[in-house]
C-alpha cells in the first residue's frame, strides 16, 4: 500500500541511502514488518516544488471549490485522439515528441498562504483550449493566494484564475486571458499499455530555462493511492524520472499524445528504496474530471457517492479491500456488509486495496446503484445498493 | 542536495536591508547541487554537502592498499601540445539511438579513475572521481572539485591495476575543470563532440567510477533532459550545462557523457539531491563541450604560465520568485562598472550580450566568463521598460578586499 503524504513527512533519509561506511547492497524485498509499520514502508509524495517558507504538513485539505463568478465561456473542445496510433509500437523519438507537446506545457507558479506562513510553489500545467483553459494538479494551487502561468516562449508570467478544483481527484482547471494557444492532444482512453515508451515534461526543481524532459516506460496501469483528500485510482506508473515541480505536467506517448498528468512519486524511506516510481493520473480520468469541472463552472456541483464503510488493506497478498467498519444506517449496512468482509469488485471491476474501493465509490454519485462482489467465510456474495450523499461533518 | 531557494536568496520587490545583506553576490556560497566526488573521510566533517556522500564509499580497504604501496614520484610531466580530438558538426539528421555495448567499448579506454588524498582545514580523507583522456601523451581532463584540496593525485588507467601519480597542470574552480598530466604515452584520447550536435531527447551514456565499485567503470543510459542549465557552485556558477536523466552517482564527477556516435558531449559534474521538502529524481548535470573545448585552451595556457582572471561588474543578484525569467539586481558595488553605467537596484537583468538570462546563476556565469577589459551589453527591465547598458568588465577584486 502506498499513502500520499504531504511533502513534510518524508525524511531526510533519502540523502543517506547508505548510512554505514560500506556500500550496503539492499535486498529488493520489502522487509518483514509489523502491521503498524506498513504505512511507512514507502512514502509517496506530491511533486509540487515548494520553494520557501511553507511547512508542508499544514497544507491541509481545503474543500473543493468552484468559481462561478465571471465564468468564462465553457470551451467545447477537449482534443482526444481516436485509436491507438501506430507510432506507439515503434521506438519513441524524443525530439519529435517534445516538439509536439512542448508548446502546450506551461509553468504554474503560486504564492502560498496558509496557517504556517507564506511561500512559493512551482508546478506544471497543460493547455486544454486555445482560449486559455489550463489543467494542473489541485495540490499545485492548494492554498494559493496568487496563481501565475508562464506560457512557452514568454518571459513574463500571466495571472491565472482558478476555475475549479477537484481535490479528491487532484485536478484543477485554470484560465488565463489568451487566445490562439496551442492545445494538447489527449490519447484515446485505455490506449496505454505496460511497456509503452513515454516522455515526461515539466518544470522539475524549477530549473532555469525550458521544461525538463525525461524518458521511460509505462511500468504499470491501474495503480491506486490514498491521498489526504481521498483516493486516486486508474493511475499510470512510470519509470520516467519525476521530480518536484513536475506536478501537473504531461506524460506523453510516442505519438505526442497526453496519456497522463504527473502527480506523485515514491520516495525511499529509512527501510525501503524507491527508484523511479512515478504516478500519473490517466487521460481517461482527466477527461472525466475536467468535464465535471466545466459543468460545475456553469452551476452544477458534483457530489461524491457514499457507501458508509471504513476499509483496510489485505495483508495476505490477495486483492480487494477489507471492511473494517460499517456505518449505521448507511447503504453498506442496508446491503448487509459486515466487518471482515472482503470487497473484491465494484460494478464488475476488481478492487485493489482500500484506495481502490474509496476511489471507485467516490467517483460515483449519490443515487447511483452500485453492485458489490464480496467474500465472507470463503463464500462469495453479490449485492446492489443505492449510494447516499456523503454526510457533512 | 538541491534545496529550494532559501528565503534569503529571494528578495521581495521591496527588499529590506537585512535581505540585502544576505543576498548572494557573484562569489556566494553554493545553494544548488551536490558534487559527485566521492570523499571518504578519516576526519569528521568536511563540507556539509559532502557529508552524506562521504559514507557511501566504503573504500577503506582500497585506500589502505593504495597507501601502503609506496609510489615513486615520476621523473617528468609535461604540458602536452597535442591537439585534442574534436568531432565534426552534423548537418544531416542524426539517429540519436545508442548502441550501449559498442559505445561503451569504444569510450571505456579513454576513461580513467582519479583518486586523491585530501587535506583541508585539518581534516583529511580520500576522494574518487573520473577523468577523460585528452591526449595520447597523458593529458587528462576532470572536474576541478575532484582535485580540490588534494595533496596527492593518482590516475588509474583503463585496464591497469595500479594507479599512477599525476600532476595537476592547471585548475579553474570557476568553470570546475582541471587538467592533469600522467607520465605515459600511447593512450587513446576521447573524441570531443561538436557542441552544436546536442539536442534535447538525444540518448546519452554516462561512464564513470560511480561509488568506486570494484572493477570497470559503471555505464548508465538516459537522454538529454535539458540544455543551457545554470547552477550555483562554491566558486560562482556554471552555465550552459546539459541536464540528463542518465543515472549520475558519487564518483561520476569528471567522467564523460557520450552520444550515440561515441563522442563526449559533456563532463558529468553534479546531480540534484532530494531534501526533506522536495524530490529530485535523475537530474544530473554535465559541462557541455561549448564550455569545455575553449576552457582546455585556457587551462593549457595557464599551465604554461599565463594568468587568467574572472570578469566582474559589481552586482549582487537574486532570483525572481514570480515564475518569470531574469535576475534581480539586489546590490551594487559602488564605483564598479554596473554602478557607474547606471544600473539600479531592483532592475531585472534579462539579457547579456544578446543571450537571454534565465536566472541569477546564468547572469553570474555570463559575467565571469569575460576577461577584464571586455565590454558587455546588459539589457535590464526597469518598471516594465527595457534598457540597454554597456559595461566595461574589470577584474574580480581579490578575496581579501
Amino acid at each position: 500500500m502506498t499513502q500520499l503524504h504531504d511533502s513534510h513527512g518524508p525524511d531526510a533519509e533519502t540523502n543517506i541511502t547508505w548510512p554505514s561506511p560500506s556500500v550496503v547492497v539492499e535486498s529488493a524485498a520489502i522487509p518483514r514488518r509489523s502491521r503498524g509499520d506498513r504505512r511507512n514502508a514507502v512514502v509517496v509524495v506530491w511533486v509540487l516544488l515548494i520553494a520557501t517558507g511553507v511547512v508542508a504538513a499544514a497544507r491541509v485539505v481545503s474543500s473543493d471549490h468552484v468559481s462561478t463568478d465571471n465564468a468564462a465561456p465553457t470551451p467545447t473542445t477537449f482534443v482526444v485522439e481516436g485509436d491507438r496510433p501506430p507510432e506507439l509500437d515503434k521506438r519513441l523519438d524524443v525530439a519529435k515528441v517534445v516538439s509536439t507537446i512542448s508548446p502546450s506545457v506551461v509553468k504554474v507558479s503560486v504564492d502560498i498562504n496558509n496557517a504556517d506562513g507564506s511561500g512559493e510553489g512551482v508546478g506544471t500545467g497543460l493547455i486544454l483550449s486555445a482560449d486559455g483553459e489550463i489543467v494542473t494538479n489541485a495540490h499545485v494551487v492548494l492554498d494559493a493566494s496568487t496563481v501565475r502561468v508562464l506560457l512557452p516562449g514568454s518571459t513574463e508570467p500571466t495571472s491565472a484564475k482558478v476555475i475549479g478544483t477537484d481535490s479528491g481527484n487532484d485536478l484543477a482547471l485554470l484560465r488565463v486571458q489568451a487566445s490562439g494557444l496551442p492545445v494538447a492532444h489527449f490519447a484515446a482512453p485505455d490506449s496505454a499499455r505496460v511497456g509503452d515508451q513515454v516522455v515526461a515534461m515539466g518544470f522539475a526543481l524549477d530549473l532555469p530555462g525550458e521544461a525538463s524532459v525525461t524518458a521511460g516506460i509505462i511500468s504499470a496501469l491501474s495503480r491506486t493511492m490514498l491521498t489526504q483528500t481521498g483516493a486516486l485510482n486508474g493511475l499510470l506508473q512510470t519509470d520516467a524520472a519525476i521530480s518536484s515541480g513536475n506536478s501537473g505536467g504531461p506524460l506523453v506517448n510516442a505519438a505526442g499524445q497526453v496519456i497522463g498528468i504527473n502527480t506523485a512519486v515514491a520516495r525511499s524511506s529509512a527501510v525501503n528504496t524507491a527508484s523511479n516510481i512515478g504516478f500519473a493520473i490517466s487521460s481517461k480520468e482527466i477527461q472525466k474530471v475536467v468535464d465535471q469541472l466545466r459543468k460545475a463552472q456553469s452551476g452544477s456541483t458534483r457530489a461524491e457517492g457514499y457507501l458508509g464503510v471504513g476499509v483496510d488493506d489485505r495483508v495476505d497478498g490477495g486483492r480487494g479491500a477489507i471492511v473494517a467498519r460499517v456505518q449505521p444506517g448507511s447503504p453498506a449496512e442496508k446491503l448487509g456488509l459486515k466487518e471482515g468482509d472482503v470487497v473484491r469488485k465494484v460494478n464488475g471491476d476488481v478492487i485493489d486495496g482500500q484506495a481502490g474501493l474509496i476511489a471507485a465509490i467516490r467517483d460515483l454519485s449519490p443515487g447511483d446503484t452500485v453492485t458489490l462482489e464480496y467474500a465472507r467465510d470463503g463464500k462469495t456474495f453479490n449485492g446492489s445498493v443505492t449510494l447516499a450523499s456523503r454526510p457533512t461533518k | 542536495m538541491l534545496p529550494p531557494p532559501r528565503a534569503q536568496d529571494r528578495v521581495p520587490l521591496t527588499p529590506d536591508p537585512q535581505h540585502a545583506a544576505a543576498i548572494p553576490d557573484e562569489s556566494s556560497r553554493p545553494t544548488l547541487s551536490v558534487w559527485k566526488r566521492q570523499i571518504k573521510h578519516t576526519g569528521m566533517f568536511w563540507v556539509a554537502a559532502l557529508v552524506c556522500v562521504a559514507w557511501t564509499a566504503g573504500l577503506l580497504g582500497v585506500y589502505v592498499g593504495a597507501r601502503i604501496e609506496k609510489q615513486n614520484p615520476p621523473t617528468s610531466y609535461h604540458n602536452s601540445t597535442s591537439p585534442v580530438v574534436l568531432g565534426k558538426p552534423r548537418d544531416a539528421p542524426f539517429d540519436s539511438r545508442l548502441d550501449v555495448a559498442s559505445i561503451a567499448a569504444k569510450v571505456r579506454p579513454s576513461v580513467v579513475t582519479v583518486s586523491t588524498d585530501v587535506s583541508e582545514s585539518g581534516q583529511s580523507g580520500e576522494g574518487v572521481g573520473t577523468g577523460i583522456v585528452l591526449t595520447a601523451d597523458g593529458q587528462i581532463l576532470t572536474n576541478a572539485h575532484v582535485i580540490e584540496g588534494a595533496t596527492r593525485v593518482r590516475v588509474r588507467l583503463d585496464g591497469e591495476r595500479n594507479p599512477r601519480s599525476a600532476k595537476i597542470l592547471a585548475t579553474d574552480p570557476g568553470d570546475d575543470l582541471a587538467l592533469l598530466a600522467v607520465d605515459v604515452t600511447g593512450l587513446i584520447p576521447a573524441t570531443l563532440a561538436d557542441p552544436s550536435n546536442v539536442r534535447v531527447g538525444d540518448e546519452v551514456l554516462a561512464i564513470g567510477y560511480a561509488l568506486d565499485l570494484d572493477g570497470e567503470a559503471s555505464v548508465t543510459l538516459g537522454i538529454v533532459s535539458g540544455l543551457d542549465r545554470t547552477i550555483r557552485i562554491a566558486a560562482g556558477a556554471l552555465d550552459g550545462l546539459i541536464q540528463t536523466d542518465a543515472a549520475i552517482s558519487s564518483g561520476n564527477s569528471g567522467g564523460p557523457l557520450v552520444d550515440a556516435a561515441g563522442e563526449v558531449v559533456g563532463v558529468n559534474t553534479a546531480v540534484a539531491h532530494s531534501d526533506a521538502t522536495n524530490t529530485a529524481t535523475s537530474i544530473g548535470f554535465a559541462i557541455s563541450m561549448a564550455q569545455v573545448i575553449p576552457e582546455i585552451a585556457v587551462l593549457r595556457a595557464q599551465a604554461g604560465g599565463a594568468n587568467t582572471a574572472d570578469g566582474f561588474v559589481g552586482v549582487g543578484l537574486s532570483e525572481r520568485n514570480d515564475g518569470g525569467r531574469g535576475a534581480i539586481v539586489a546590490t551594487l558595488n559602488a564605483g564598479y562598472p554596473a554602478d557607474t553605467a547606471g544600473i539600479e537596484s531592483l532592475d531585472v537583468i534579462v539579457e547579456i550580450d544578446g543571450i537571454g538570462i534565465d536566472g541569477a546563476a546564468g547572469a553570474i556565469a555570463a559575467i565571469r566568463d569575460h576577461q577584464p577589459g571586455d565590454v558587455i551589453t546588459v539589457v535590464v527591465e526597469r518598471s516594465g521598460i527595457k534598457q540597454s547598458f554597456s559595461l566595461d568588465v574589470v577584474a574580480r577584486p581579490s578575496a581579501s578586499d
